[in-house]
């Protein structure tokens, strides 16, 4: 991996300024902590299963806990990835779970697969089932998509319940049908994996338990801490904002269950590993609640917060602690009306959501990064104004053919679009240039944001042509408009709120839409020198809106005419040709104004084409080079901002009289009713 | 007797969209709030009637503080808001929005708004003529006809009218500010009409405040603020 | 054939009288209590409670039980469910908070009443009855009665009553309705008490024919949950509607296969449902804007 060329010197010209300690070095440094990681991470599976290493008897429960831990962890960082990053929060983890230690111990017994091909066909089985719920679920959101998942977890249960060949009640396998109660140890190539079953034989099975969980966890790490990850988080905060990235949410929702549903499979095994034995009654909706207690718990969508919350869940539940708490109940309130384990965790549950909402590793890492935040915000220096050709460094854009000066963007031909009765756009031209901006501006409800979301794909046109580059965007869907190079932004700037700046902007290169999983998730050492391009584009975009000293600040935080900016920084990110802001003045003071009317002529002078829909008439003036005025979805005026600001329909249009000196009659050409007020 | 606000401050989540905002409605008085689009107006008028909880300042109404009252508190206090938009119920018919809104006057004097609604419905027949259709099926114009009806059935102190002419023509809009004209002058409300239509607002308004990027930029009698710049730049830039 | 048609439209009758409690909240406040089955247990366990030791009679102990049910119902609804659903449509955290109260009822009821069956000991209709020639228990088909006679009821009290038409205002638009001076809120609260009330009643009803234990609730849970998706959350005749597909499928089905794959297939349907017509068969579809 060596640097092609210095990333000192790279980052420098991208940036303008000397890169400061934590710029140097970065990609060693990326490196550096994934291995600290995986160190760390087999350092402390090696310790936890250290107590098994002699086969005494006394450290068999203390191998089960650790055993149902690694279970839980794998199967709690898979529904991570649904629940936390994704929200989708989903009941049905615990049918992967079960689905998964089912199907395994059936086909060691039954089938007899050897160990390694009974593993695979299971998680990919479980794979496989997950993504058809997925295809089948995913046009639900909120409480639909949890329903759905519930009754797969209840159904998974009732069939396990009940089906004879599983043995039904008596778990599987039973001694009456299959002639033993527990399977034989697993032997992969030779060696015996034991199960801590027996006093005197060395648990091994702990080996092979400990290493997938490392290996699922620094995969899972990768994975998260992605672009893969990004555009799940992406999804989890809309799936229109995941679309105008470029996102296909609904393969990336379905990719993003069957994967929650593999690892939750692999917990199935591990508990298959352990006991040797399934009983249906260990996976009711208690296990599935529990899973998903354990990612809020542990702080959903952060990466180790499942970990840590899958720990302290599998601890509660086995240790002394919750029972100590019973039993006071008992001495000291009531004999009988008590709570115990299932009860105190549905309590646990409950203070979670009300004390914690963001969990335990989401409640410290706030506290971190807002002190964090502080201090980066203590060294603030000019900001947003300052250092005009230094925040001005290269092009960003490299100018494609088409991108002539002058060529043709955008062209929208006789569109019509209504809701019901309402005609909001009617039979619009428009046609944007490249190298030029072309505002639109217009009183409330003119259809000004319609025609935005016509572009983008958010509406389709009931008639007429909307072509980018003569392309027909008319049927094609938001991401695909994405991909050809159309970014946008949004009326209210729609920011992932809890992530860094630096983060927010990573989200909008092309990666987030196109890196596959599995690359995502191995993280080849192409992927640490694309990560560290990223981050070093990132830098260069927020110091090119003016918010280099804020990388590290959470989205949260920002004032508002800063977060506007992210939000334009993200957009550009992905290097689009055509580029449309929705009101990107709105809330911005008169100096953040300014600032932005520079940056977008910088863009101008870029060659991209720009629409502007605004109503910040001094901007518009400022950067136009065509303004279309619209009212009741017609176009009211066009021509240069000089031009349309003086004419009197626009005028009228806006202070809602006829002309400028004042009004005996009105506009519309129809007989006024109603007589005078 | 007056509805006042102080120091106003309010906005989503960090974003105060607001900032120190004074006005002050008399009874029987038609005051316009003119502003382009992205001015605040809304939030304004959602601050007001408690729909959107303010940061900082106070409101009162007739001597009594009422920023921490519920909106559907300050609804049965006579502090009724036209939202954005009108929001009819869309699923229920003319009759049922309009009975919906004496709601808000049932504990305060029903008799009062039941013949001030007879009395909109007589110079309006055409809601007559709809009273049994869903309020989702009627045109622009008539919706907000319905809307205005509906809060004058609640029997408003004060009206807060959050841009009555959205996505009307100007005649529909003329016709719209007739009947506010009217309402101030039967119901004795104070009227608060938040306004992008400047024009005409300011024509049936006796004093206006001039709202830009969450500011009060001027204030004055209407005719004053009609012809001063500040109007002109609030919405066409400088 | 007739005798599957009949035990399958009667026990829907009880999953449609559960899921009306479901729709009556789902209407106000676009909520479910998903400890709904344990509700049903709570009401059995009173009404048994008040009978048998502190010595009502059987109809004033129904009626204390009903009521107080419902007023847990209420409680809930404000402690653990408004706090939790005030992120707008996507927030489903009153869905976990729900599902932990249904957690602490078993948990609470099991230790104190053990897990085995008890006798309600009064409230049954001791009787068989004879519907289209098929036999049939009284109390089935009262519980299949009261569904039907409380589904008409709601209906009535719905789109007539003043209080009927303030309902209707907070389904379609809870902040406007709070603009008129009507509290959502206390409008949800009631509804989520007369649900309860509902779900209480079923409960106790359901009881006397099978005994109350602490497991009562979670197989009427799925069922009325499927009879709610199936027939559609938002329409107030969906559970009878709802109820009879469910009955009728896990009825067919279960005779033919056994009543495993009659579960199974009741879940089928309800999958199906939420995949061809989320919004359910009577359920009105929800437009989607951006």
């Amino acid at each position: 991996m060596k640097p092609t060329n210095s990333p000192r010197t790279t980052a420098q010209r991208w940036t303008g300024r000397r890169p400061g300690r934590r710029h140097a070095g970065l990609r060693i440094g990326a490196l550096q902590r994934d291995l600290l990681f995986l160190v760390a991470a087999a350092v402390v599976a090696a310790l936890a299963i250290l107590p098994g290493r002699t086969g005494e008897g006394t450290s068999i429960a203390t191998m089960q806990l650790v055993g149902q831990m690694a279970a839980m962890i794998v199967a709690a960082i898979g529904l991570n990835l649904v629940a936390g990053l994704t929200r989708l929060v989903s009941l049905g983890q615990g049918a992967f779970y079960a689905l998964g230690a089912y199907a395994f111990s059936y086909l060691l017994l039954d089938v007899g697969l050897p160990a390694l091909p009974a593993m695979l066909v299971t998680v990919l089985g479980c794979a496989g089932v997950g993504a058809v719920v997925a295809l089948g679920s995913l046009r639900l959101r909120g409480p639909e998509f949890t329903m759905i998942t519930l009754a797969l977890a209840v159904l998974v249960q009732q069939i396990l319940l009940r089906w004879p060949e599983l043995g039904a009640a008596s778990g599987y396998p039973n001694p009456l049908q299959h002639g033993t109660g527990l399977l034989d140890p697993v032997s992969v190539l030779g060696f015996e994996f034991d199960p801590p079953l027996t006093g005197g034989v060395v648990a091994t099975a702990m080996v092979p338990i400990a290493v997938i969980t490392v290996v699922a966890l620094v995969l899972y790490r990768n994975l998260c801490r992605s672009a893969w990850g990004r555009s799940l988080r992406a999804v989890g905060e809309s799936d229109m904002l995941a679309a105008h990235l470029g996102v296909n949410v609904f393969w990336r929702k379905t990719a993003a269950l069957a994967l929650s549903s593999a690892l939750g499979a692999v917990g199935g095994i591990f508990y298959v590993l352990i006991y040797a034995h399934v009983q249906p009654e260990s996976f009711d909706l208690f296990l599935s609640i529990s899973i998903l207690l354990a990612v809020l718990l542990g702080g959903g969508g952060t990466v180790l917060g499942p970990v840590i919350g899958s720990a302290v869940i599998v601890w509660l539940q086995q240790s002394q602690v919750l029972d100590g708490v019973t039993s006071f109940e008992q001495e000291h309130l009531s004999s009988s009306w008590y709570l115990s384990t299932p009860g105190l965790l549905g309590v646990l549950l409950i203070l979670v959501l009300f004390l914690m909402p963001q969990g335990i590793t989401g409640t410290l890492a706030k506290l971190w990064s807002h002190r964090a935040g502080q201090t980066t915000s203590v060294e603030t220096e000019p900001g947003i104004a300052g250092g005009g050709d230094e925040r001005r460094v290269v092009r960003l854009l490299e100018q494609p053919d088409q991108m002539r000066d002058g060529a043709q963007a955008l062209l929208l031909t006789d569109v019509t679009k209504r809701f019901g009765g309402l005609v909001a756009v009617d039979a619009l031209d428009l046609s944007v240039d490249y190298g030029s901006v072309h505002a639109i501006i217009g009183p409330n409800g003119a259809g000004k944001s319609t025609v935005a979301n016509l572009v983008t794909g958010v509406y389709r046109p009931g008639s007429g042509s909307v072509a980018f580059e003569g392309t027909e965007l008319s049927t094609r869907r938001p991401h695909d408009i994405a991909r050809l190079g159309v970014a946008r932004t949004f009326q209210t700037p729609q920011l992932f709120s809890s992530e860094t700046v630096l983060e927010n902007v990573k989200a909008g290169f092309a990666d987030t839409a196109s890196l596959p999983w599995w690359k995502a998730s191995l993280k080849p050492p192409g992927q640490y020198r694309r990560e560290a391009e990223l981050d070093r584009d990132a830098r260069a975009l927020l110091a090119r809106v003016g918010l280099a000293h804020d990388e590290r600040t959470l989205a949260g935080a920002l004032a508002y005419g800063k977060a506007r900016a992210l939000e334009i920084a993200r957009a550009l990110a992905r290097q689009p040709r055509l580029l449309i802001l929705d009101e990107p003045a709105a809330g911005l003071n008169s100096t953040e104004v300014a600032v932005l009317g520079e940056l977008l002529m910088e863009l101008r002078r870029d060659g991209m084409a720009l629409v502007v829909v605004e109503h910040h008439m001094d901007l518009v003036a400022s950067v136009a080079d065509v303004v279309t005025c619209m009212a009741e979805g017609r176009v009211l005026a066009r021509g240069t901002a000089a031009e349309v600001l003086a004419d009197q329909e626009v005028v009228a249009a806006y202070l809602g009289r006829p002309a400028e000196d004042g009004g005996e009659t009105l506009t519309d050409p129809r007989p006024a009713g109603g007589g005078q007020a | 007797m007056t509805l006042q606000a102080r120091g106003l401050e309010a906005g989503y989540g960090r974003a105060a969209i607001l900032s120190s905002i004074d006005l002050t409605l008399e009874p029987g008085g038609i005051v316009a709030v003119i502003g382009s689009n992205g001015a605040g107006k809304s939030t304004l008028a959602r601050t007001l009637a408690g729909l959107l909880r303010l940061k900082q300042g106070e409101i009162e109404a007739d001597g009594v503080l009422v920023q921490d009252h519920s909106a559907e508190r300050r609804a049965r206090s006579g502090l009724i808001l036209v939202p954005e938009g009108r929001r009819l119920f869309g699923r229920q018919t003319v009759a049922e929005n309009i009975r919906i809104g004496g709601r808000a006057a049932s504990r305060r004097s029903p008799e009062r708004a039941r013949q001030n609604v007879e009395m909109l419905l007589d110079s309006f027949p055409v809601l007559r003529e709809r009273w049994n259709q869903k309020a989702g099926l009627l045109s622009g114009g008539e919706q907000q006809m319905v809307a205005l009806t509906r809060a004058v059935a609640s029997e408003p102190r004060y009206l807060l009218l959050d841009e009555p002419s959205l996505g009307l023509s100007p005649r529909l809009t003329q016709e719209v500010f007739r009947l506010v004209t009217l309402i101030a002058r039967e119901t004795g409300a104070g009227i608060l009409l938040i306004e992008q239509m400047a024009e005409q607002a300011l024509q049936i308004a006796d004093f206006a405040y001039v709202l830009e990027q969450g500011r009060i930029t001027a204030e004055g009698p209407s005719s004053e603020v009609g012809s001063s710049e500040a109007v002109r730049t609030a919405y066409l830039g400088k | 054939m007739m005798d599957v048609v009949v035990t399958g439209l009667v026990t829907g009758g009880l999953y449609a009288l559960i899921a009306q409690g479901f729709v009556l909240t789902y209407i106000t406040t676009n909520t479910l209590n998903f400890a709904i089955g344990e509700f049903m247990v709570v009401g059995a366990f009173l009404a048994m409670f008040l009978h048998g030791n502190v010595g009502l009679t059987g109809l004033l102990a129904i009626a204390v039980a009903v009521l107080v049910t419902g007023l847990l119902g209420g409680l809930t609804y404000r402690v653990l469910v408004l706090p939790f659903s005030t992120e707008g449509k996507h927030d489903t955290r009153w869905l976990l908070t729900t599902v932990g109260l249904s957690f602490v009822i078993v948990n609470l009821t099991t230790n104190a009443e053990g897990a085995n069956r008890q006798p309600l000991g009064f409230g049954n209709v001791d009787s068989i009855v004879t519907v289209l020639g098929e036999r049939v228990t009284g109390q089935q088909l009262l519980l299949a009665v009261v569904a039907v006679v409380v589904t008409v009821l709601l209906v009535v009290v719905i789109s007539r009553t003043r209080l009927g038409g303030d309902m209707r205002a907070v389904s379609e638009d809870a902040e406007t309705t709070a603009l008129m001076g009507i509290s959502p809120r206390r409008i949800g609260a009631l509804s989520y008490v007369v649900a309860m009330m509902l779900v209480g009643l079923g409960g106790i009803l359901w009881a006397a024919q099978t005994g109350v234990s602490p497991g009562l609730g979670p197989p009427l849970l799925i069922a009325a949950f499927s009879a709610g998706i199936i027939g559609g959350l938002t329409s107030l005749w969906g559970p009878l509607l709802g109820g009879a597909v469910y009955g009728l499928v896990t009825a067919a089905v279960g005779t033919a296969l056994g009543s495993l794959w009659g579960e199974v297939s009741g879940l089928l349907v309800v999958i199906a449902v939420l995949i061809v017509r989320p919004e359910g068969l009577l359920g009105r579809r929800v437009e989607i804007k951006v």
